[in-house]
C-alpha cells in the first residue's frame, strides 16, 4: 500500500507542480499583456485628451479669455478622478495658469518632475513639438501619468493684436496634466487575484482528477500486480493473472504469468528431485546420518531411528559419538577419512538407545560444497548384527557338517573292511567244514588283508590328525614331478591309461618340504588315474592323464596341473572332494588322500582347486609359492 | 540244475565271499568286477538273480540297474543291491528325511536322492537292499525269498 501511495503521490505532485507553473506562467503573461495594452490605450487617450484641452485653451487665449481658461481647466478636472493635477506652464519656466488644487505662480526647478518630462530627454535642445508623458509616483505612492502637451508658438500667436510674442521660442508653454493610473492598476490587481484564484481552483480540480485517474489507471493494476506477487511469494505458484488488459500492464501481467509458470515448473521439478532423493535417504533401511564439521548430528533417517531406537528429535544437535559403542571409534574413522579418500565398509559397533550393541559396516565420506570445501560428514551404516550371528551359525553348522562327513566316511570305510573280515571268517569256517584247505587259506588272506587295511586306516587317521612338521628345502619341482610320473607309469599302463608329462625345465626352484609335496602330488595323480578307471569310455576314446607345470602369471607361484578325462565329478562330489573321509571309492580309498593333499598345500601357503563336470574329466591345479609359506603362517 | 546268480562288485574279496556262500547253498555264482563286465555276463547267460554293488567303477550299480529295468529282455531278473550306507530305505519309508534330516551327510544324501528318484519311477522295492557287512544267513534268506532254492 505504501509503495502505491508513494508512487501516486509522487506522480501527482509532479503533475500538480507542472500544472501550477504552467497556469501561473500563462496567467502572468496574459495579465502582463493586458496591463500593457490598457496602459497604452490610456496613454493614447489621455494625450489626445490633453491636446484637445490645449486646443480649447488656444482659442480662449486668442480671445484673451483668461477666466474662460481657468473655468475650462476647472470643468475639465471637476468630475473626474483622472486628474490629479492640471497646470498651465510657461516656458522656459514658471507656472502661469492654475490647476484645480495647485497654487498659481511660483517657479519650477529643472529637476521638478514636470520639467524632467522633457529635460531628461536627450533631444531636449531640439525642442519638443509633440506631446510627451511619463509615469511618476504620486505622493501616496500610486502611479500617475504625467502628460505635457506643448503650446506651440503659432503664427496666430505672433500676429495677435493682444500681445506680442516673438517668433523665437518655438514653445510658449505647456499644459501639464497628471492622470492617476489607479483604475488601471486596480484592474490589474483584480485580475491577478482572479488568476491566483483560478490557479488554485484548477489545482484543486487537477489533484482530484489526477487522484482519480492514477487510482483507476495506475494504482489499481499495480496493486493487482503487487497482490499477484504476494501470492507467488507466499508459494501459491498456480496463481495466474486474468490477462484481460491490452496495455503495458497487460504485457507485464503476461510476463508475470510466463515467469510464474516457469518458476512453477522448475519448482515442481526441484521438488520431485528433492522428494526422490529425500525418499531414498529416508526410506533406506541403512542407517544414514550426517554430521556438521564440528561432529554434531544434523540428519538422522528413518532407518537410523528404527535400528538405533532414537527419534531424530532426540539426537539432532547431539555429538555423533553417542551412537558409537566406543566413542573413540568415530575419531579413528574420521582420522582414516583424512588419510584416505574415504572409509568404506569399516566394521564398527553402534549402541542403541537402550544400550544394545549393533555390529555395523560404516561407509563414511565428507560432504562438500560446490567449491569442494567440507561442510560435514555423511555416514551410511549397514546393521550386520544378524548377518554376523547367521554367519557364526553357518560356520558352526559347516563344522558340524564336516564332522558328520567324517563320521559317515569312517562308517563307510569300516563297513567295507568289516565285510572283508566277515567274508574271511566265513571262508575259513566253510573251508573247515568242507575240509577245503584252499578256501581256508583264501579266507585267512582275506582276514589278514582286512586287518591290514584297518591298520592303514588307523594310520591314515593319525596322519591326518597329527601336527605336520614342514622341512623346507629349495628344490626343482619339475624334477620331482618327473619322478612321480615315472613311478606311476606302470600302474597307469596296467590300467591302460596314457600318463603324459608336459614339464618345463628351468622353472625357479621352490621352497617346500619335498616329501610332503611328493605325497600330495602323487595323490592327485593317483586320483586322476582312478577317475579314468571309473569311466566307461566310448570306442575311439582313450583314458589320458596329463601332468604339467608352469610359472604363474605374476611369477610368484609354480603351478602343478593334473588333467584327466575320467569320470569327472558332480557338484556334490566337487564340494566335498577335499573333505576328510569323503570317498566315492570303497576298496582302495578311505577318503583321506585329497583331504591330506589339500592340507599339505595349505601348509605351504599354496592353493588347490578343481574344475570338473560329471563324465568330462577333471583338472586339479596346485599353486605353490616359490618362496615357501609365509613365515607367520603355521 | 542249479540257479545261476551273478555277483557284481569291484571289491574282489566281497565277490569271493558271496560266491562261496552261494555255492555252499547250492547256487551257481558268476563273478563280475564292474558294471560293464556285469552287463557282458548277463548278455552271455541270463542269470536267475543279480547281486549288485551300488558303488562301482565304469558303471555304477544304479546305472546298470536302471538299464536292466528298462530292457524288456532283462526287466524281470530280480536284483539284490549291496550298499555300504545303511538304513537309507528305512529313512525313506519313515519319511524322516523331511523332518530330521542330517544336513551334513552328503554321501547318504546323494544315495538317498538316487533311491528316491528310482522309487518314483517304480523301480525300487524294499527287499532289494542288503547292507554291508553282509551276514551269510541273512543273505541266503534274501536270495531264497527272491528266487527260491
Amino acid at each position: 500500500m505504501g509503495v502505491r501511495s508513494k508512487l501516486v503521490w509522487k506522480l501527482g505532485a509532479a503533475v500538480v507542480a507542472i500544472m501550477t507553473v504552467a497556469i501561473a506562467l500563462s496567467g502572468y503573461v496574459s495579465n502582463h499583456i493586458c496591463a500593457h495594452y490598457s496602459l497604452e490605450s490610456a496613454r493614447a487617450f489621455l494625450r489626445f485628451n490633453t491636446e484637445s484641452v490645449v486646443k480649447g485653451i488656444g482659442r480662449l487665449m486668442m480671445s484673451r479669455d483668461n477666466s474662460g481658461i481657468e473655468q475650462l481647466l476647472v470643468e475639465v478636472s471637476r468630475d473626474s478622478n483622472v486628474y490629479g493635477e492640471i497646470r498651465l506652464l510657461s516656458h522656459p519656466a514658471g507656472e502661469v495658469a492654475v490647476s484645480r488644487f495647485g497654487s498659481a505662480g511660483g517657479t519650477l526647478a529643472v529637476h521638478d518632475h514636470v520639467c524632467a518630462v522633457c529635460h531628461a530627454r536627450d533631444n531636449h535642445a531640439e525642442g519638443i513639438p509633440v506631446t510627451v508623458d511619463k509615469i511618476i509616483h504620486g505622493r501616496d505612492g500610486s502611479r500617475v501619468l504625467s502628460v505635457m502637451a506643448p503650446i506651440i508658438n503659432e503664427p496666430g500667436c505672433r500676429n495677435a493684436a493682444c500681445h506680442a510674442h516673438t517668433s523665437s521660442p518655438p514653445i510658449l508653454g505647456f499644459l501639464n496634466a497628471d492622470y492617476s493610473l489607479h483604475p488601471i492598476d486596480a484592474n490589474v490587481s483584480d485580475r491577478v487575484a482572479l488568476i491566483v484564484l483560478t490557479v488554485l481552483a484548477s489545482l484543486l480540480l487537477g489533484v482530484v482528477a489526477l487522484r482519480f485517474m492514477f487510482t483507476r489507471l495506475l494504482a489499481r493494476p499495480i496493486n493487482g500486480l503487487i497482490q499477484g506477487t504476494k501470492h507467488i511469494t507466499a508459494g501459491q505458484l498456480d496463481f495466474r493473472f486474468d490477462q484481460n488488459r491490452h496495455d503495458e500492464i497487460g504485457v507485464l501481467e503476461k510476463s508475470f504469468n510466463v515467469m510464474t509458470a516457469r518458476i512453477q515448473a522448475h519448482w515442481e521439478e526441484l521438488r520431485s528431485v528433492t522428494d526422490y532423493l529425500g525418499g531414498i535417504l529416508e526410506n533406506s533401511a541403512d542407517i544414514i546420518v550426517t554430521a556438521t564439521p564440528e561432529g554434531c548430528i544434523e540428519t538422522f533417517n528413518r532407518g537410523a531411528e528404527e535400528a538405533l531406537g532414537y527419534s531424530r528429535a532426540e539426537v539432532i544437535g547431539q555429538r555423533a559419538e553417542i551412537l558409537f559403542a566406543d566413542p573413540r571409534d568415530r575419531d579413528h574413522a574420521i582420522a582414516r577419512l583424512e588419510d584416505d579418500a574415504g572409509v568404506k565398509n569399516h566394521e564398527t559397533r553402534f549402541v542403541t538407545k537402550n544400550g544394545q550393541v549393533r555390529n555395523v559396516l560404516l561407509t563414511l565420506s565428507y560432504l562438500r560444497d560446490r567449491e569442494g570445501n567440507p561442510i560435514g560428514t555423511f555416514g551410511i551404516s549397514k546393521d550386520i548384527t544378524q548377518e554376523k550371528a547367521l554367519h557364526q551359525e553357518l560356520v558352526h553348522s559347516q563344522k558340524l557338517a564336516a564332522i558328520g562327513q567324517v563320521v559317515t566316511g569312517i562308517q563307510h570305510g569300516i563297513k567295507n573292511l568289516l565285510n572283508s573280515l566277515k567274508g574271511g571268517a566265513y571262508l575259513i569256517r566253510s573251508g573247515i567244514g568242507k575240509d577245503d584247505m584252499r578256501q581256508i587259506e583264501e579266507g585267512s588272506a582275506m582276514l589278514e588283508e582286512g586287518v591290514e587295511r584297518i591298520g592303514a586306516l588307523a594310520h591314515h587317521m593319525l596322519d591326518y590328525a597329527k601336527e605336520w612338521k614342514v622341512d623346507l628345502q629349495r628344490i626343482d619341482l619339475t624334477e620331482l614331478l618327473r619322478k612321480i610320473g615315472d613311478l606311476n607309469r606302470p600302474v597307469a599302463t596296467e590300467q591302460e591309461v596314457a600318463l603324459r608329462c608336459d614339464l618345463v625345465d628351468g622353472l625357479p626352484a621352490i621352497l617346500c618340504d619335498p616329501k610332503l609335496i611328493h605325497m600330495a602330488a602323487t595323490d592327485i595323480v593317483v586320483n586322476a588315474l582312478d577317475a579314468c578307471a571309473w569311466k566307461e569310455y566310448r570306442s575311439g576314446e582313450c583314458p589320458v592323464v596329463a601332468l604339467k607345470d608352469y610359472l604363474s602369471e605374476n611369477g610368484d607361484f609354480v603351478v602343478i596341473e593334473v588333467r584327466d578325462n575320467g569320470c569327472g565329478m558332480s557338484d556334490e562330489v566337487k564340494r566335498n572332494v577335499f573333505t576328510p573321509f569323503f570317498s566315492t571309492k570303497k576298496a582302495r580309498g578311505i577318503g583321506l588322500g585329497l583331504a591330506l593333499t589339500a592340507r599339505i598345500i595349505k601348509m605351504h601357503g599354496g592353493e588347490i582347486g578343481v574344475e570338473s563336470e560329471p563324465d568330462r574329466g577333471a583338472t586339479f591345479r596346485v599353486h605353490l609359492p616359490i618362496n615357501g609359506p609365509d613365515p607367520e603362517q603355521k | 540244475m542249479a540257479k545261476q546268480i551273478l555277483v557284481v562288485d569291484d571289491d574282489r574279496n566281497t565277490v569271493k565271499y558271496l560266491s562261496v556262500v552261494l555255492r555252499d547253498h547250492g547256487y551257481e555264482p558268476v563273478a563280475a568286477y564292474d558294471g560293464n563286465e556285469g552287463l557282458q555276463k548277463i548278455k552271455q547267460a541270463k542269470p536267475d538273480l543279480i547281486v549288485l554293488d551300488v558303488m562301482m567303477p565304469k558303471k555304477s550299480g544304479f546305472v546298470l540297474f536302471r538299464q536292466l529295468r528298462k530292457d524288456e529282455q532283462y526287466e524281470d531278473i530280480p536284483i539284490l543291491m549291496l550298499t555300504g550306507v545303511s538304513g537309507i530305505l528305512e529313512e525313506l519309508e519313515d519319511r524322516k528325511d523331511e523332518t530330521l534330516e542330517r544336513p551334513y551327510d552328503s554321501l547318504r544324501e546323494a544315495l538317498k536322492k538316487t533311491v528316491r528318484a528310482m522309487r518314483e519311477e517304480g523301480l525300487v522295492r524294499p527287499e532289494m537292499f542288503l547292507d554291508k557287512p553282509v551276514d551269510p544267513d541273512h543273505f541266503i534268506a534274501k536270495v531264497e525269498e527272491l528266487i527260491g532254492r
